[in-house]
């Protein structure tokens, strides 16, 4: 009988073992990295200046050039598609080819690229930016506003199909691009949005910057450090440096690979045996246990990914504050730390404001394991309920039902392939959306209003739990519209406070990201706490 | 008594102390894990469903016999709990595939002709239909059960069987011994089955090793076993991510799985030696 | 026999044809939506309401299948739902890579599976038969990812003697190619080495204390004479039916073997399909590992009775 596999689905950017970490083996590795990132992001930053102006400080750095750098990934479920695209290998694949206007640093700051800078007149309804004067496709085709203006249209058309459609949804709406002049695109919003440019920026990863004729399916090219030269569904891509890259001097590397791994233990061996250099989405679990181990090292960052342990607050059981409560209360979050996350994560108090975010509020106390609340929540009653879940959230699931389990609430799993799972209509029938309690997998966003708006307001598209707060939902729109960080802080605090009270979602841990590879024969990849892609700035050593 | 007359003497009873030696190791195996299968709860030193956070990843020795999974859970409670599952699909999947199978490859052997003809290609198609479809399609159908799993294996191995069992009649029928049951106008099939049995065995030792693997199959896909089952197959594929860190997580449950199946094709081997030399 | 080749050929059609409708007929019961798996979760209900009428799955599915079967038999097997590539061109060069994996373990397989299975019949109730029938079913009860992984770590990750993927570098000899495909083969030896020498085994014994056979040595023909007269020919029936369940399952239930090998053959590209629903790649896939296995199925149907002279004349007389 033939063997499956239940991973063989590919990585979806949402997949929480996506998210997670581990650390640098030597001092003097991380040192060193450290020292490149530095230089880099002096490079990056002095648009006007030279690179050359650091050696001085930073002698002898001068990076090496040449060699391919070989990276492991699941194959992509679908054909690579810009405008499409949602798993985590498409994702790279076209950010080693194109660029975004904005890039999302690894910790959330935004770093000007194909713009080179942004404003808001108005209080943030519209928004000017200004694009890069001199940078041309790899094909030679020169970048101006028009070819940005045109990619926004393509996602924005309510027939594009793009992922990005949900993004911008109640934001911004075909017809509100214009490019009044060759270098300034400006977008009109629906309503004020002031943390609009993350939405424009790598943080809306089918945001890529493509050529104005671009259409679904047709050859990707882009304004990015690398050109696709060849990619086959079956066995990967390769690329090869783009000598015209805008970014002077930039990739070091001639070149990047990435093959496709549709067994997680393949991809892990592959790494361990030299095959390959890199892993594109490393799954902490996994690698975590292989730190030091011979040549790999694994970089990891802390990050906002997360799985929602979904409860419906419109049917029992959890309609019963006090049930979602007990639940709450009935976990051990460093374990799930520990085991799920192989200790890489941040602890989560049940509110959508990852410590990561400048405006989490930080005088809600720490929710923890608590089985004497637990009793007096639940009142002698017992609780019992079915968890749904597909075949990534497996394991955080037994250890879920594991710890409620002592806390006298039992669970029974129902675990679905992750095609029916997310399959059905989302408006009537989904599982993930409509099953009583459901662990959903969430890759990390660069602001919170990209978890609260879908999930936890009554008009979300993704309000799996069916939470309706009026409270809430009026504090997430004068969040996006606060124009001063104490307004904003105000709003976080209503938001989260709701939150932790009303557990319409169980956040246990905030996951961070790992990216594991050889440091014997590269330095310089990075994690990504979206599990982006930049090697722009490895070197071969 | 002759000298040669003594030799044969001794070889048969060489050969049959051997056949007692080979039974007893595989009655021994097989009733040993029935016997775990059915007190495990009393022999387990943990619950082998409980996790620790702080105890991942042992070696074996120390408190725990023989280490501890990514889970913080105990290997050998969780092998010796997954004897369970194990011993509750496999063995009825088996009898059932193999007894259909051999109905099945025994009527086409006998009857021949038409009816042989049509049997056959309609296990061909049974065969080719690929099993993926069959289990996620009678699972979302039927529901995840015991019932459902031992179904779904017994239905994959019946043509496998048949088409063994049928090439195997084929060739007893031929012979003089059927032919003169024919002539008389006896049961064939009655003459013939006996003589069909080695290879009957042969397919029930080999289909009950891959019976364990199904079932794990199905388990790893989410529609056998539920997810966390220490059922040993389930167990050799949720574990061997971590082979290198912690490979007696694999080893244990693979080692059960190979300890019951030889088990059984000791016993099996020794009941038809013990027939073939009386 | 001209006759009985005639006929079981006229069967095949009809039977992939009940298949390919079984295997459309059953997708559709299946849960999940193609369209959404090409647009991910997070794209909007209308969106994946437009594609599946872009895709023509909106429409009832024997009309459906009706269209797919028309262009399948007139060449066209149209494109693959989800990786948007020609149907045609993924399925047989899939097939081809299953092929080569497959030959080579075969390859590999047959003549020490039955060369240890004469060996260990004619041997009957020693300890090369004990060690042979309890080793191959020791090895036949391990999966074929347990000693994969085992083979991976040894000597990919460990010693580095061979790679740990299964897919040659584009333009690689010959010995490059197997070198590539040595520990996936040997994972799968491992696993079948038991099953068709058990079979072997079996034929031999009972035609090594067959009367003909047992005449034969009081004739006073040695015991290699005897087994190479009389006890090759009779075990070689029981082993061209194994080796036939084994190669039908080289060829299509090397899932796993692939998986981890990262060899871009034919049995995890059926999985997907499946797993996707992606029905013109699932068809395709299933009907051409179908007909292989119906000629593999043929082929031993044919050896057997090539082989044994008394199913022949029972051919004849039928």
């Amino acid at each position: 009988m033939t063997t499956l596999n239940p991973y063989l689905n590919s990585v979806n950017m949402d997949d929480p073992g996506n998210a997670v970490l581990t650390r640098l083996p030597g001092l003097s590795r991380r040192v060193f990295i450290g020292g490149a990132a530095l230089t880099a992001l002096l490079a990056a930053c002095g648009t006007g200046t030279t690179a050359q102006t650091t050696p001085t400080t930073e002698p002898a750095k001068t990076p090496k050039r040449g060699g391919v750098l070989k990276a492991g990934s699941p194959p992509p479920p679908t054909k690579v598609d810009p405008v499409t695209m949602y798993d985590g290998t498409a994702i790279a694949i076209v950010q080693l080819v194109a660029d975004y206007l904005i890039w999302l640093d690894k910790d959330f700051t935004l770093e000007p690229r194909l713009a080179e800078k942004w404003e808001t007149t108005d209080g943030g309804t519209t928004w000017t930016f200004t694009i890069r004067q001199g940078v041309t496709f790899s094909d030679g085709t020169p970048l101006d506003a028009e070819t940005v203006k045109a990619s926004f249209d393509r996602l924005l058309d309510p027939d594009s199909k793009s992922a990005a459609l949900s993004a911008f949804d109640g934001v911004l709406k075909a017809g509100g691009v214009a490019a009044p002049d060759t270098h300034t695109v400006t977008f009109t919003l629906e309503r004020a949005f002031s943390d609009f440019p993350y939405l424009v920026s790598a943080g809306n990863y089918n945001a890529l910057i493509l050529k104005k004729d671009y259409t679904g399916g047709g050859d990707i090219i882009g304004t990015g450090p690398f050109t696709l030269t060849t990619y086959d569904v079956s066995t990967g891509a390769v690329f090869t440096r783009n000598p015209t890259y805008w970014q002077e001097g930039k990739p070091y590397l001639d070149g990047v690979e990435i093959k496709f791994y549709a067994d997680d233990q393949a991809d892990l061996l592959a790494l361990q045996s030299g095959e390959i250099d890199a892993q594109i989405l490393s799954r902490p679990q996994l690698v975590g246990p292989l730190k030091g181990a011979g040549d790999i090292v694994v970089d990891q960052v802390p990050g906002t990914g997360l799985t929602a342990f979904t409860l419906r607050t419109d049917q029992p059981p959890f309609d019963r504050k006090e049930n979602r409560q007990a639940v709450a209360y009935a976990l051990d979050r460093p374990g799930v730390n520990t085991t799920i996350y192989d200790g890489v994560g941040a602890l989560g108090n049940d509110h959508l404001f990852a410590a990561l975010f400048p405006a989490a509020p930080t005088d809600i106390p720490q929710r923890a394991k608590d089985p004497a609340k637990v009793a007096e929540l639940l009142g002698g009653q017992k609780l019992s309920f079915d968890l749904t879940f597909d075949p990534p959230s497996k394991d955080l699931a037994l250890t879920l039902q594991n710890q409620l389990k002592q806390a006298g609430i039992e669970v029974q799993l129902d675990q679905r392939t992750s095609a029916d799972f997310y399959g059905g209509d989302q408006e009537k029938d989904t599982p993930w959306l409509f099953t009583a309690a459901n662990l959903v997998g969430w890759a990390g966003r660069a602001v919170p209003s990209q978890f609260i708006i879908p999930m936890v307001r009554s008009d979300g598209v993704w309000n799996g739990s069916k939470y309706a707060n009026p409270a809430l939902d009026e504090a997430a729109q004068a969040y996006d519209a606060a124009t001063t960080e104490e307004d904003r802080r105000a709003q976080a605090a209503i938001i989260a406070t709701a939150l932790h009270e009303d557990v319409p979602v169980i956040i246990s841990v905030w996951a961070g990201t790992v990216r594991a590879y050889n440091g014997t024969k590269f330095a310089g990849v990075q994690a990504h706490p979206a599990s982006y892609v930049d090697f722009s700035e490895v070197t071969a050593l | 008594m002759s000298a040669a007359d003594a030799t044969a003497v001794r070889a048969v009873t060489r050969t049959r102390g051997r056949f007692r030696v080979a039974l007893s190791v595989g009655v021994a195996l097989i009733a040993a894990w029935t016997v775990v299968a059915a007190l495990w709860p009393a022999l387990a030193p943990y619950d082998p469903e409980a996790q620790d956070p702080l105890a991942r990843f042992l070696a074996p020795g120390g408190a725990h016999l023989l280490g501890t999974d990514q889970f913080g859970r105990d290997t050998f409670s969780r092998m010796l709990a997954g004897a369970r599952p194990v011993l509750q699909v496999a063995p009825p999947a088996t009898v059932l595939g193999v007894l259909l199978g051999t109905a099945i490859g025994l009527a086409a052997g006998t009857l021949g002709g038409l009816v042989d003809e049509i049997i056959m290609r309609v296990l061909d198609a049974v065969a080719i239909f690929p099993a993926v479809i069959a289990t996620v399609l009678f699972v979302a159908l039927a529901g995840r059960s015991v019932t459902v799993m031992v179904l779904v294996i017994a239905g994959a191995f019946t043509p496998i069987v048949a088409r063994s069992v049928r090439a195997a009649t084929l060739v007893e029928r031929e012979k003089a011994y059927v032919e003169a049951v024919r002539l008389r106008g006896g049961s064939t099939v009655r003459e013939i089955l006996p003589n069909i049995g080695p290879t009957v065995l042969v397919e029930a030792t080999s289909r009950f090793g891959d019976a364990i693997f199904a079932a794990a199959t199905l388990s790893f896909l989410g529609l056998g076993q539920p997810p966390g089952s220490p059922d040993w197959g389930a167990s050799v594929s949720d574990n061997r991510l971590w082979l290198t860190v912690a490979p007696w997580t694999v080893l244990a449950p693979a080692l059960a799985i190979a300890s019951l199946v030889v088990g059984i094709a000791l016993t099996a081997d020794a009941l038809r030696g013990r027939r073939e030399h009386a | 026999m001209k006759g009985f080749l005639l006929r079981r050929a006229a069967t095949v059609p009809l039977t992939l044809l009940g298949v390919s409708l079984l295997v459309f007929a059953a997708t559709e019961l299946v849960p999940g939506d193609v369209a959404r798996t090409i647009l991910g979760r997070e794209a909007s209900q209308a969106s994946v309401t437009a594609l599946r009428e872009q895709l023509g799955l909106d429409r009832p599915w024997i009309q459906r299948y009706a269209d797919w079967l028309g262009g399948f038999l007139t060449g066209d097997w149209g494109e693959s739902y989800t990786l948007g590539v020609p149907v045609h061109d993924l399925v047989l060069d899939r097939l081809g890579h299953s092929l080569l994996l497959a030959g080579v373990a075969f390859a590999l397989l047959a003549p020490v599976a039955v060369g240890l299975g004469l060996w260990a019949g004619v041997r009957h109730d020693r300890a090369a038969d004990r060690v042979i029938s309890v080793g191959g079913l020791a090895f036949g009860a391990v999966p074929e990812f347990v000693t994969g992984v085992i083979l991976l770590v040894v000597f990919a990750v460990k010693l580095r003697w061979f790679p740990s993927g299964a897919q040659a570098p584009e333009g690689s000899g010959p010995l490059i190619v197997l070198w590539h495909l040595a520990l996936p083969a040997l994972s799968l030896v491992l696993l079948c080495t038991g099953y068709v020498a058990r079979h072997v085994r079996a034929g031999t014994v009972a035609s090594v204390e067959s009367p003909y056979a047992r005449a034969a040595e009081l004739r006073g023909l040695t015991r290699g004479q005897v087994v190479r007269r009389h006890v090759l020919r009779n075990s070689t029936v029981p082993a061209a039916s194994a080796l036939g369940v084994q190669l039908q399952f080289l060829l299509g239930g090397l899932v796993s073997v692939e998986l981890l090998f990262t060899y871009p053959g034919i049995g995890a590209l059926l999985l997907q399909a499946a797993v996707d629903k992606d029905l013109p790649v699932l068809q395709a896939a299933a009907l051409v590992l179908g007909l292989l296995y119906m000629v593999i199925v043929l082929g031993a149907d044919v050896a057997y009775r090539l082989l044994d002279p008394r199913v022949r004349l029972g051919a004849v007389t039928s």
